[in-house]
């Protein structure tokens, strides 16, 4: 019997009677990180990383949650679990699982990009790699973010020049801390949506933010002026942002790495900035573990999985319930 | 090419007339006109006929990129534009200048009628020094037109603002067929008003001005 299975309420420790990340409510749930679409409501139990305490408190209300730090090793029923770092935003972790000398990593989701806030992506040895394919195509290789902040950085000093304030949209757990982490507080002022100053607020005692204030509806356009906005995606035409006055549109994804998706959003600026690893970044992964099986799970997966096997890999794909299209979900909250 | 693969960046990226406007204007002052004349033709729909066949560039790509050709056509099928999907999978070598736009079209022309593997090198050369977005410049040209919602009177308007010549009379100056070579149109939207009689472009009879 594989010492992980995939059953309708999620990934299934039978031997430990554990869930990864399920979709509907358990006993027992190790989550990998914060997100909706991994870290779900409903179960008694949540262990999960540290920095992932408060975020799931926040996002899911009064739950039952214990925190691990990365590598602390844990057993339940002789299995020996442990959290690492999965580099996707703040306290992501691969969940690691070892019975009778038997290794599977589940990565839930991840990149190999350093972001400033996230710890960094460690490869951890295994046989068989559960991993995320988000965007597991030959076409997705990230610039490196050092530009795109800079550019981020240049357009916000543009606006400001010209009076114009700036609008800058990301999904609210991750994104828009990276954004912010890296923004030039000497350009202006920071203000944000209510959903990013919340989120960002649960994340500073873990990483040093410059400051922001949120907008009320006290908040007149004139004080906008020059400065930038942090807000979710969802905000993008809504009577919301035509309170801000005039506006210059920022978006933030890897999904807008294509010139189609570009201009279906119709914003001013698109910065190709993503928190999934891309291709390159998941088959150096992938290689980095040493694992003979690969079950990936969402994005592209079936594409990914053909690609492995036709380089030395044993791999298929699984159906689960994690979206591939993150932001989009996210962005509707 | 550099400044015209910055051109449809800016032009791709806005929704806003104005900015379009703008950006165009100040293309056509600064570009050398050699250049800016060939961006006025690529940009009314008039391109050089094609040298070689999408077939052989999508060969030629997963070839270069070493993808197996069912990876090559999935990402293509998934981006839905050959020239961007060329533009992504590439990756740049070496850090060369760019040819000028028009040096870059000069050569497309002289393409035609070549062998297939000279047209092969010139391509995979061209592919592996460009930057990602001159090498999607590149395809463009190569492929066919570039619909970055740029009308005929949106050029002409900035084109006017540009050479200052009355935006009608630019616009009479522009009509025509053909597909250029090797200059796309005269340079005759750079010569005074009162100098100039019209080019015999249309089917009726004007009288000169």
């Amino acid at each position: 019997m594989p010492l992980l299975e995939f059953t309708s309420k999620g990934i299934y420790c039978k031997q430990a009677d554990v869930y990864l990340d399920p979709w509907r409510g358990v006993d027992k749930a190790l989550i990998s990180h914060g997100h909706s679409d991994h870290a779900r409501w409903g179960s008694k139990r949540y262990i999960t990383h540290h920095t992932n305490v408060p975020i799931l408190q926040h996002r899911l209300g009064k739950v039952v949650v214990t925190g691990k730090k990365y590598k602390e090793t844990f057993r339940i029923n002789g299995v020996q679990f442990s959290f690492h770092p999965a580099g996707h935003v703040p306290g992501s972790s691969q969940i690691r699982a070892e019975y009778k000398g038997e290794v599977w990593v589940f990565t839930g989701d991840y990149k190999t990009q350093l972001d400033g806030i996230s710890t960094p992506y460690e490869p951890v040895h295994c046989h068989t790699f559960i991993t995320e394919s988000t965007f597991g195509l030959p076409v997705f290789r990230w610039e490196d973010p050092t530009k795109i902040h800079q550019q981020i950085n240049q357009w916000w000093a543009a606006n400001q020049a010209e009076q114009t304030c700036s609008l800058l949209m990301g999904y609210s757990l991750g994104k828009v801390q990276r954004l912010l982490k890296h923004l030039d507080p000497s350009i202006g002022k920071i203000y944000t949506h209510g959903a990013t100053e919340q989120m960002t607020e649960v994340l500073r005692p873990f990483i040093d933010f410059p400051k922001t204030e949120l907008i009320t509806p006290a908040t007149s356009k004139k004080v906008l002026e020059g400065n930038l906005v942090l807000a979710p995606p969802a905000v993008m035409g809504s009577a919301w942002m035509k309170k801000l006055g005039r506006v210059s549109t920022g978006y933030a994804s890897g999904w807008i790495a294509f010139r189609g998706a570009r201009r279906r959003r119709a914003v001013d600026r698109a910065f190709v900035l993503s928190d999934h690893a891309d291709w390159e970044g998941l088959l150096s992964a992938i290689k980095a573990t040493g694992c003979e099986n690969v079950i990936t799970t969402h994005g592209y997966t079936e594409l990914f999985a053909q690609y492995l096997n036709e380089h030395g890999w044993n791999a298929r794909t699984q159906k689960t319930q994690y979206a591939s299209e993150t932001e989009e979900i996210l962005s509707a909250e | 090419m550099r400044r015209f693969a910055a051109l449809i960046e800016t032009l791709d990226g806005t929704n806003k007339t104005t900015k379009k406007v703008a950006a165009l204007t100040q293309y056509f002052k600064k570009a050398p006109k050699v250049d800016a004349l060939w961006a006025v033709a690529l940009l009314s729909h008039r391109r050089p006929s094609r040298p070689v066949t999408t077939t052989l560039m999508r060969t030629w790509a997963a070839e270069l990129t070493k993808l197996p050709e069912w990876l090559f056509e999935e990402s293509y099928h998934i981006v839905g534009d050959l020239a961007e999907t060329i533009a992504l999978l590439v990756q740049k070598e070496g850090t060369a200048s760019p040819p000028s736009l028009k040096d870059c079209i000069e050569e497309i022309i002289a393409l035609k009628p070549k062998t297939e593997e000279e047209k092969k090198q010139y391509i995979l050369h061209q592919w592996k020094t460009l930057s990602h977005l001159e090498r999607f410049v590149f395809n463009k040209i190569l492929t066919g037109g570039f619909r970055i919602g740029v009308s005929q009177k949106l050029m002409t308007r900035a084109l006017s603002k540009a050479v200052h010549v009355d935006e009608t009379i630019l616009a009479h100056r522009l009509m025509g067929s053909g597909v250029p070579k090797p200059l796309p149109l005269t340079s005759s939207f750079y010569i005074p008003t009162q100098k100039i009689k019209f080019l015999n472009l249309t089917p009726f009879f004007l009288p000169t001005l």
